[in-house]
């Protein structure tokens, strides 16, 4: 029977209240997969809220984290279940060589994450060999390139450039973001998609998929 | 005497315990130098500790005490072409630049549209800002009409055909560096003295928390090296790149200007740098970066009252407007980012007609701001006469005697120009007869119209065309190597 107590925990982003419950049941020797149900529930609750207007940043930031603390908490008993959630897809996620800001990708990969799709966060200041080196080993469906200045935008035309002359251009789909960037800058060097902001880059990746 | 209101928000010991704090921030924590081996070199020698691995340096409180010690408190400023000395920048002298940084145009056919830049719009921006009694330096932006590698260079070239104020305007790369220097010699070229007459300001923004990105810290070496004064801004979003807390903010921004000071003196011992910054307030609902909102000024007039306990001329990105239009919103924010920012003596403002996070330059904004500018300055630049003729007993016994009014004493003659600020006609003051008469029309429509009359009334700058053609030549030379034959500037015709 699901937990409501927990799922409304996990809903506002109550660390202390949903690790207090989990251990409780963790202790008690109970079936967790249960618990796992009740978590990702409430992370969509958490979704909802934050769309609502109800919740803001923080508390989706927070909140995710939280999640990942509780899946931790519970692995031990039921092992890979935890990884075994039906995930949309796989997106890589950089902010390119350069540039060191990494807010607005990061709320990319949360808003993602709540959506339910696999995250490969390469963080900032990333060479563009290393993504292509990502998307050769781990196949990624996306890869989604941040830049917030005008002298690191260049970096995500580098970026299709080489993909092309690696010829892995038809392998993955491009999405780039940022501040000083636009559809027609996409268009040039020809990504597939522009995401206006992080909720914008999360339902263009949906229409990539 | 004359009285210059002031707003001081932190005490004396405050500011010395947010710079205790960024001093201990800088000995313990230290400061990340992004690929740029030189800049570790350079503070290696001078005592700081480096972790070539991390690239991380933590600077001592010696040594940033002894750097702080040379940075000259005052700016003085010449035209473009280095010959018009135009004010002493520092003190309490407050001083209006434009917004730059934009990438779209907004449409004033229609309102709240928006379209990328180009040529002609840096064109009538320059000759805009000429005009602009209040606006002392001017930011070009980005133009999207020639390969973005050389867009540097090219709106630098526009905005000096067309505007003799000191240009606020970076560069991208080493390359494009190099080529302003280059430019600026032409510029000069002509003038006795034009190394040490100060004409220009270059933005450097190193990255919170604590980075400094190879062509920042380069670019930011190399103004010293070259004697172009840097601004150091961080630009850190509260609760984002920097805590969620004021002070806290103003402490970490504290200890990454110290890092610039700290470098830019070893560079350059004495060399005029300023003392910049943009804190905004996370707008948690929908993830924007507001430099607007009234925690985000709290924050840089605080920044700004450390920098001047320093002695170093300050620069904010204040009186910015968020807002997607030219309207009430965008006035609210220029207004009491203006206001609170006088009266703090933040010496440089950069937000003149800008909207939309630093996104979007307004034409219509741009002349709205000059009035507000001029009533936010009237407030501690005009200053207040307190005197035995201002108090006017004498005056008031006069004419009350005579059973007269005020209107025919020789002491309004005398006053009225000098106590009141006659504003343009952009601001209506006027009767309900002549509103009604001349169509309705909203401040922004007024400023839409004195754009026009400008534009249509006013002669461009003339640039001799032996330097302009220097510059255009230096400028196309580099567009070539990205594909560009012609400038779009050479088909414009005068």
């Amino acid at each position: 029977m699901p937990d409501e107590k927990l799922i409304t925990a996990v809903s506002q982003a109550e660390d202390d209240i949903v690790f207090k419950i989990i251990q409780e049941k963790v202790d008690s020797g109970e079936d967790l997969t249960q618990v796992l149900h009740d978590l990702t529930e409430g992370m969509k609750l958490l979704g909802e809220r934050f769309s609502t207007g109800e919740a803001f940043i923080p508390e989706v930031v927070f909140g995710a984290d939280v999640f990942k603390q509780a899946i931790e908490m519970i692995r031990p008993q039921l092992g890979d279940l935890v990884d075994k959630r039906e995930t949309k897809g796989k997106v890589a996620l950089a902010t390119v060589k350069g540039d060191v800001h990494d807010i607005g990708k990061g709320l990319v990969a949360i808003f993602l994450d709540l959506a339910g799709y696999e995250i490969i966060d390469l963080g900032h200041d990333v060479p563009n060999e290393k993504i292509l080196e990502v998307i050769e080993n781990q196949k990624p469906h996306v890869v989604g390139l941040s830049a917030l200045m005008t002298t690191t935008m260049l970096q995500q035309k580098e970026l299709i450039k080489l993909l092309k002359e690696k010829g892995l251009r038809d392998r993955v789909k491009v999405i780039v973001g940022g501040a000083p960037i636009y559809q027609k800058w996409a268009d040039e060097i020809g990504a597939d998609a522009f995401g206006a902001d992080a909720l914008d880059g999360r339902i263009k990746i949906d229409s990539l998929i | 005497m004359k009285i210059r209101p002031k707003l001081q928000i932190l005490e004396e010991s405050q500011i010395k315990e947010i710079l205790a704090d960024a001093y201990h921030i800088l000995d313990t924590v230290g400061v990340n130098i992004r690929d740029y081996p030189p800049a570790l070199d350079l503070l290696e020698e001078a005592g700081a500790n480096v972790d070539r691995d991390r690239q991380v340096v933590k600077i001592g409180p010696n040594l940033i005490d002894k750097t702080l010690s040379s940075v000259p408190s005052h700016i003085a400023f010449y035209d473009q072409d280095r010959k018009e000395k135009l004010f002493n920048f520092g003190g309490d002298n407050c001083f209006i630049c434009t917004g730059g940084t934009g990438i779209y145009i907004q449409d004033y056919e229609n309102p709240g549209h928006r379209r990328k830049t180009n040529t002609h719009d840096q064109i009538i921006h320059s000759r805009l800002v000429e005009e602009c009694e209040n606006i002392s330096f001017s930011a070009p932006f980005n133009l999207y009409d020639v390969p973005i590698e050389v867009a540097d260079n090219y709106r630098f070239l526009i905005n000096y055909l067309y505007s003799s104020k000191p240009p606020f305007a970076s560069s991208w790369s080493k390359e494009g560096f190099d080529t302003m220097v280059e430019m600026m010699a032409v510029m000069a070229s002509g003038e006795e003295n034009a190394e040490t007459r100060y004409a220009h300001v270059h933005p450097n923004d190193p990255s919170s928390p604590l980075h400094w990105s190879q062509v920042v810290i380069q670019n930011f070496m190399d103004c010293m090296k070259v004697g172009l004064p840097p601004i150091i801004i961080c630009i850190p979003i509260a609760g984002g790149s920097t805590p969620c807390s004021l002070v806290g903010t103003v402490v970490l921004e504290t200890a990454e200007n110290l890092s610039g000071v700290v470098i830019g003196q070893l560079v350059k011992q004495g060399g005029p740098l300023v003392w910049g910054g943009g804190p905004s307030a996370f707008d948690f609902r929908h993830g924007t970066a507001p430099q607007s909102a009234v925690e985000s000024i709290l924050m840089m007039c605080m920044l700004a009252e450390v920098g001047k306990y320093l002695n170093i001329p300050v620069e904010g990105n204040i009186g910015r407007a968020d807002s997607k239009l030219p309207d009430i919103q965008g006035g609210l924010e220029t207004s009491m980012g203006y206001t609170l920012g006088c009266l703090s003596g933040v010496n440089m403002m950069r937000g003149a007609g800008i909207l939309e996070y630093a996104s979007t330059i307004s034409f219509e904004k741009l002349l709205v701001d000059n009035e507000i500018a001029g009533q936010a300055l009237r407030i501690v630049n005009g200053k207040i006469d307190f005197s035995d003729v201002t108090r006017a007993v004498e005056v008031i016994r006069e004419v009350v005697e005579k059973d007269g009014n005020f209107l025919k004493s020789k002491h309004t003659m005398e006053h009225f120009k000098k106590e009141f600020l006659l504003p343009s006609e952009i601001i209506d003051r006027g009767t309900r007869t002549a509103f009604e008469d001349s169509g309705y029309k909203s401040a922004v429509d007024r400023a839409h119209e004195k754009m026009k009359k400008i534009l249509s009334e006013k002669d461009p700058r003339v640039v001799p065309e032996e330097k302009r053609n220097a510059l255009i030549d230096i400028v196309r030379a580099r567009a070539k190597k990205y594909g560009m034959e012609k400038l779009p500037i050479e088909e414009v015709s005068e």
